[in-house]
């Protein structure tokens, strides 16, 4: 079965950059469900990216350090009553890639997209 | 939406709603066997993303099904993801007692039901054949064309089974031919069986219904028989070093 090529991003994981980079801020990162509703809401879907492919991919993501990944104090989330999130930050290389990528594509359909609902 | 699922929302105890229960007895299965800590990383990720879904929807309907149409896309992913955790691990922490039987049970499991789907297919085709016996023509061209190539992809999956080298490239054909055929077939047997016919169509009052039981379960099942195929195709596939051997 032909493999993905090193190095590559799936349109996914370009998406998920995207995304991230927007949703975070200097001090906090981004929850899966907060990123599956930007998700949803970027690509003007009909629903949310389901938990495999999302979880999966993030999980893809922070072992090629694409991401980081962090657990927030278990004491902030009891406090808020609410299981404790995971959060997401994207790294600079995650942010290199994704330009890289736009780079070489500058009209693939992520921008495009963008472009066409005012963002870009 | 966005600034209440950062800042989160009030905190409130709550039943978990039955799609929850499902989705995290789902995450049970497929996390069994994994380290500790693998398995409750992703249950705790799954059920902070459920909690938030709901806290989003803030009681409007439908998150339960929006919840299992996640949980049901994601299926083919999280076996993978399942399959690579597994050959993440050295061969001693391996649960190899669970992946024993789970890989003997899948290829049963596949046997079985690709067994049952080509032998409806073969069933189909032999009305097909008596009825061109009688007429000396078939009821329909596209028809009897495609249940024969379902049912022989059906077959060639079946033998593709049986060496394990080969045995994702099997699935694949199980999952083919068991679209192929279930869908071809069904149209078959609904011109050709009066059984089928009776089931079918005496459940529907006012003419085709896509919300009768019959047409539900015939759409759904054909739906569920090619989810589990291509899920064994993901599961097989061959890690790098195993395809290297």
């Amino acid at each position: 079965m032909p493999r993905r090529r090193a190095g590559t991003l799936l349109p996914l994981e370009l998406r998920i950059l995207d995304c991230g980079l927007r949703l975070q801020t200097a001090d906090a990162g981004f929850h899966g469900f907060l990123l599956a509703s930007e998700l949803k809401d970027t690509d003007d879907a009909a629903s949310l990216t389901a938990h495999g492919t999302l979880y999966k991919a993030l999980g893809r993501m922070t072992e090629r350090g694409l991401l980081t990944a962090e657990w927030e104090d278990p004491a902030l989330a009891e406090r808020a009553g609410r299981p404790r999130r995971k959060l997401y930050r994207v790294t600079g290389d995650g942010a290199v890639a994704l330009a890289a990528a736009r780079a070489e594509e500058p009209a693939a359909p992520l921008a495009a997209a963008r472009a066409a609902r005012g963002l870009a | 939406m966005t600034a209440a699922l950062r800042l989160g929302a009030p905190s409130r105890r709550r039943r978990p709603r039955r799609a929850e229960r499902i989705v995290l007895a789902w995450v049970r299965l497929y996390t069994r066997g994994l380290p500790d800590a693998v398995a409750a990383d992703r249950r705790d990720e799954l059920a902070s993303d459920l909690w938030e879904q709901e806290v989003a929807a803030d009681g409007r309907g439908g998150t339960g099904l929006s919840m299992l149409w996640r949980m049901a896309r994601g299926v083919p992913a999280d076996v993978a993801w399942r399959g690579d955790r597994i050959r993440d691990l050295p061969a001693a922490q391996r649960p190899e007692r669970w992946w024993r039987w789970t890989a003997s049970g899948s290829v049963l499991a596949a046997a079985l039901i690709g067994a049952a789907v080509a032998a409806y297919g073969i069933d189909a085709l032999v009305r097909i054949v008596r009825v061109i016996a009688a007429h000396g023509f078939p009821p329909s061209g596209l028809t009897t064309v495609s249940t024969g190539v379902g049912t022989v992809a059906l077959l060639c999956g079946l033998a593709l089974l049986l060496r394990a080298r080969t045995r994702w490239i099997g699935a694949l054909w199980l999952a083919a031919g068991s679209a192929i055929t279930l869908w071809f077939g069904t149209v078959t047997m609904l011109t050709l069986s009066v059984t089928t016919q009776a089931i079918y169509y005496g459940t529907l009052s006012y003419g085709p219904d896509w919300r009768s039981p019959a047409v539900l379960t015939a759409w759904g099942g054909l739906g569920v028989v090619v989810l589990f195929f291509a899920c064994l195709a993901i599961a097989w596939i061959p890690s790098r070093t195993e395809a290297a051997r």
